[in-house]
């Protein structure tokens, strides 16, 4: 039986590689022998230097460094179910996440994106905890500024660019792409992934809320259209720390699979692989 | 990290192609330097600067080389553009499912599109007027049309690019759902034309066979600028200009007895600050009471709002009375009013027939 892929999107900074790194190690090393996640490496196609890269960079409490743009790194990866057998392949894209900006400004895509969002498989839908970009207004700016703002010099102003738009009305825009045709009609499972949630201030919020609260206009349009998007939402932290701060020395002495985090529905003891877990599952659960 | 890495720290990589003595990052992309295993430790990297303006300045340059980076030259997928809708692309739509047909109408200047974004612009805050934002087919134009309320586009007060002659007739498109009902969804199709038109509409009438938006409108929203009301040579002109439109509308019957007409008084943040706001309410009282005489029975029903769309005042409440308008919309998406069978006995178009069929259905 052919495994059914899965996509994953994520505008450029949004964790991908970092999550992917953490991913390749976990599947890779089981060093959470009293953890182990749900899936194990099947096989794997794609650039295995680079995954042993980025892997070692995590490894040492490096941050990892951001995909090179002027290579669109796409990486395959075979999973397989410890308990029900049931494989998967995650597909990356584009790691740099280039390709999702040009859909934007260019209003066109990869044929191979097409494609490997032809299939039966969900999406993993990544935003960033990290310094999440809101619209702000000028109003609002001037109010933050109070007295300075009325003997601020007035600024040169900016020609508009697709780039311009808040993150969140970007992805927006891509979840609208696959409600239309070339894309084949059909509902989908969308694991948002909000990375970098050991930054999140608040720990006892849920991804969910936090998404509600930080990017409000993704989770309105996701909950409004339950017809093709069926969601849950995760935090991951895959760094699990700060690498630029005195927390580092603690990373260091903790193994990559001891320091990752994730949170959410049905997420037990942490595992990482639980958002794939779920995607996986949407077939069975069709079944 | 790019800039401001002391020299020093350049004398103790080992590895003699890193450049990091220059500004540039590590060579082998380590982010800390010291876990790099060319680096040696004694380096003085106390003054290293890791705050995030640095990483904005690189992603930037990074950003740069993206630009200039070589594009796979195979041939793509076409994506839609986001753009504002023409009449094909409203076609198409309708073909799809139906919509409310909201027709701005108002002389230059007046707040047609500034309504149009800052309603698309409450629902980035959180849903707005007890709706959730559910899509858009024209989510680009939207974010075009707010960019200079924005702070990014280094602004130092809000603006909105006015719209030409030359841009003919668009529309918006705006989902909202209903999280009280099911999430149940509602589409509206804002117009948005240039205030000129209208002007040239009220002056020579036989211009109005080429308003199509207004023959196909659910709702008129007609926009009274309360910049111009506070002006004591402009009052006059305003309330008569408005009333003069709708005459003339009505006149060339391309507004029906089913259509719904809200005539609404822009920028009311300026109205609350003019000396002479209670001699001008009692005067905008006088004339809704004539207007509700003059047109009242014959049209659908007949109702004023007040609205400061996007005042720059940060005190004021964001878009007040915008809810207002958007309630009364799905209102009627709720409850439509009947359209009389005249009406749909005179369909030619295949825009006609989608936009009613709904209608048609239930007749």
């Amino acid at each position: 039986m052919t495994p059914i892929r899965h996509t994953i999107i994520g505008l450029p900074q949004s964790g991908k590689t970092t999550f992917l790194a953490a991913l390749w190690h976990i599947l890779n090393a089981d060093d959470t022998p009293d953890n182990l996640p749900a899936l194990q490496l099947e096989d794997y196609d794609g650039d295995f230097a680079y995954l042993n890269q980025i892997r070692d960079f995590l490894m040492s409490c490096s941050v990892v460094r951001r995909t090179p743009t002027e290579q669109s790194v796409t990486v395959s990866i075979h999973v397989r179910h410890r308990d029900t057998a049931t494989t998967a392949v995650l597909e990356f894209p584009d790691l740099s996440g280039e390709s999702f900006e040009l859909q934007l400004e260019d209003r066109m895509c990869e044929p191979g994106y097409l494609e490997s969002l032809s299939g039966e498989g969900g999406i993993l839908l990544f935003v960033t905890a990290n310094q999440p970009r809101r619209a702000l207004s000028v109003v609002n700016m001037n109010k933050a500024l109070g007295d300075q703002a009325e003997t601020a010099e007035p600024g040169k102003a900016k020609n508009w660019k697709p780039k311009l738009c808040p993150p969140e009305v970007q992805l927006v825009d891509l979840l609208q792409f696959l409600q239309r045709p070339p894309f084949p009609l059909r509902r989908r499972r969308v694991g948002v992934i909000v990375s970098a949630w050991d930054q999140v201030d608040t720990p006892d919020l849920t991804p969910d809320v936090w998404v509600q609260n930080h990017m409000s206009l993704l989770y309105q349009f996701l909950v409004s259209n339950t017809s093709d998007f069926e969601t849950r939402f995760y935090g991951v932290s895959a760094q699990g720390g700060d690498f630029k701060t005195a927390d580092r020395t603690k990373l260091l002495a903790r193994s990559p699979g001891e320091r990752v985090i994730c949170v959410g529905e049905d997420v037990e003891a942490r595992d990482f692989t639980a958002p794939i877990v779920w995607l996986m599952r949407a077939h069975d659960d069709q079944d | 990290m790019v800039t401001q890495l002391p020299q020093i720290a350049s004398s103790k990589c080992r590895n003699p192609a890193c450049r990091i003595a220059l500004g540039e990052p590590c060579v082998d992309g380590r982010d800390p330097v010291e876990s790099c295993p060319h680096y040696q430790l004694d380096a003085d990297i106390d003054e290293l600067d890791d705050d995030s303006t640095d990483d904005e300045e690189s992603d930037q340059e990074d950003d740069t080389e993206l630009d200039e980076s070589p594009r796979n030259a195979t041939p793509k997928v076409d994506l839609p553009s986001g753009d504002p809708l023409n009449l094909a692309g409203v076609v198409q739509f309708l073909r799809w499912r139906p919509a409310k047909f909201i027709t701005i109408v108002g002389e230059r200047g007046s707040g047609k599109t500034t309504l149009i974004s800052a309603l698309y612009e409450q629902f980035l805050d959180g849903p707005f007027a007890d709706c959730y934002f559910a899509g858009s087919r024209t989510l680009m134009a939207f974010e075009k049309r707010s960019h200079y309320a924005r702070a990014a586009s280094g602004q130092p007060l809000p603006d909105t690019i006015r719209t030409s002659r030359q841009q003919g007739l668009e529309f918006f498109h705006l989902a909202v759902s209903e999280p009280a009902s099911q999430f149940r969804r509602h589409d509206l199709m804002l117009s948005d034309r240039a205030g000129e038109d209208y002007q040239r509409a009220r002056e020579y009438t036989p211009s109005i066979s080429e308003l199509i938006e207004v023959e196909k409108a659910d709702v008129i929203v007609l926009l009274l600028d309360g910049d111009r009301l506070i002006d004591p040579e402009q009052q006059s002109v305003v309330l008569e200009h408005g009333r003069q439109l709708l005459r003339a509308l009505l006149g060339a019957r391309a507004i029906g007895s089913y259509t719904t007409v809200q005539v609404v008084t822009t920028k009311v943040d300026v109205i609350a600050d003019y000396s002479e706001k209670d001699s001008l309410t009692r005067r905008m009282d006088a004339f809704k009471d004539r207007l509700q005489r003059l047109i009242g029975d014959q049209v659908g029903k007949l109702a004023f709002y007040d609205i400061a769309a996007r005042s720059p005042n940060a005190s004021f409440t964001p878009a007040l009375g915008v809810d207002k308008l958007l309630h009364s919309w799905i209102d009627l998406s709720r409850h439509p009013i009947s359209t009389p069978s005249s009406v749909i006995g005179r369909l030619h178009e295949e825009f006609d027939l989608l936009l009613t069929r709904p209608l048609v259905e239930n007749a």
